[in-house]
């Protein structure tokens, strides 16, 4: 039966299995967007996680959250819990740290991450996360989505998939954060209720998440990534590349090489 | 106790790009790759490449015997960055072939005191010898407080990426 388990992807290369099995992936949130992630990062084949999320399941998670129940929200189990439970039915054996806090609160642990996948809701989050991730060398992708409504219009579902990975544009170069965005989420973020979130769109951002992440890791496609930016549209229901990928600085300014590291304080 | 070196791809590349320059007499190039590190009393040590300093054309002797022998200039300039930065350094040179590398003879005669003039510098610090073949590399460490070397896991971050883990 071991043999047969991974017949359907051994595209992905000879030695995929092995080198897949050997990546530590790090989740930053386990809401609708990172459950459906963990459920697909299992079943492709990872056996090493690190995942954050300090949350019990609530009533309103389970228009979304994968793997979680009515049951569930009676006993106020943990979402890494869904998660774990979720993983261990696939790999018994797998090395999960499920950690029932916010990332900054074991940063060691996010550190010891060969990849994250960020799932987390607001730009101010994924600045710090990017801003941490870049500081020691390990990708990033992230995921979200949101609903937009304008007075006397039908509401716009929208989401992105980035990938912000060392030498490479990260989400200021991609103009997804700017002091502009920041400073408007301050004000609020999404006005289609308390940040929107529906099962299809996070299952269609946490597949592309996935599938981006499998060719980093593999290599299977051949093509070397340049840089990441699908843009959703949840009304009309596709992707595209989003433009600012056409308009990225050759060298992103933002994260520099010599900053690696942790920060060191300097008397002035 | 396996510690892992992150090196960027643009930095790899550039590392490859530089050793396989050819020198005026020397058979090999040589360099040094200067890191910062973190988590050291872990169980997971992480070592981050920060960048690589090629020795210079004038700091190579002649040396029959060996590719490539580099003078006492060399070596202080390291270790002065060392000193300053309080950084991890490689000794870093490349072998013809691919797969995992080994350390040749001449290696492993030579190349650890290169590396203990290194760990005398910065003492709290791991330092050691990365050596790249065609296709892969290896990571050798000498941690603090450890009389042994370990192997590393060597981890270039791009697109893709790759991971390489050696043996002791």
């Amino acid at each position: 039966m071991a043999d047969d388990r991974y017949d359907r992807q051994s595209f992905l290369g000879p030695d995929s299995q092995k080198i897949i099995e050997s990546y530590r992936v790090g989740i930053a949130g386990l809401g609708g967007g990172g459950s459906h992630i963990v459920e697909q990062l299992a079943h492709v084949g990872f056996l090493d996680y690190v995942v954050f999320d300090a949350d019990t399941v609530a009533l309103s998670n389970l228009n979304r959250l994968v793997g979680a129940t009515l049951q569930d929200v009676e006993r106020q189990t943990l979402k890494i819990d869904v998660a774990q439970r979720l993983i261990s039915g696939l790999h018994p054996d797998a090395r999960i740290e499920a950690l029932p806090c916010r990332w900054q609160e074991e940063p060691a642990l996010l550190r010891s991450c060969d990849l994250v996948f960020g799932c987390v809701d607001s730009f101010s989050q994924r600045q710090e996360l990017e801003a941490t991730l870049r500081r020691y060398l390990i990708p990033y992708v992230d995921i979200g989505m949101d609903v937009t409504t304008i007075s006397g219009q039908k509401p716009r579902m929208s989401g992105q998939v980035i990938l912000s990975c060392p030498g490479h544009p990260c989400m200021y170069c991609l103009d997804f954060l700017n002091e502009r965005t920041l400073a408007r989420e301050a004000q609020k973020y999404g006005d289609a209720g308390n940040n929107p979130q529906v099962v299809w769109a996070n299952g269609i951002l946490a597949s592309v998440a996935v599938g981006m992440a499998m060719d980093i890791v593999t290599g299977w496609t051949g093509k070397p990534l340049k840089g990441f930016y699908l843009s959703f549209d949840g009304n009309a229901l596709t992707m595209s590349r989003n433009h600012h990928l056409d308009y990225v600085p050759p060298v992103c300014p933002h994260f520099r090489l010599a900053d690696v590291g942790p920060p060191v304080y300097r008397r002035i | 106790m396996k510690p892992t070196i992150r090196i960027p791809l643009s930095l790899e590349r550039a590392i490859r790009t530089d050793l396989a320059r050819p020198h005026a007499f020397a058979a090999e190039r040589v360099g040094f790759l200067f890191c910062a590190a973190n988590d050291l009393g872990s169980a997971r040590p992480l070592v981050l490449a920060r960048d690589y300093v090629p020795v210079g054309e004038e700091e190579y002797v002649r040396d029959r015997r060996v590719g490539a022998r580099i003078d006492a200039n060399a070596i202080r300039g390291a270790r002065q960055r060392v000193l300053e930065r309080q950084e991890v350094a490689f000794h870093v040179h490349a072998h013809i072939g691919r797969g995992m590398p080994r350390l040749s003879r001449t290696d492993i005669a030579e190349l650890p005191a290169v590396v203990q003039s290194l760990c005398i510098t910065a003492p709290a610090l791991p330092h050691g010898l990365l050596l790249l073949s065609e296709d892969s590399m290896a990571a050798l460490m000498w941690m603090p407080g450890l009389s042994s070397a370990v192997a590393g896991e060597v981890v270039v971050v791009g697109l893709p990426m790759q991971h390489f883990v050696g043996e002791a």
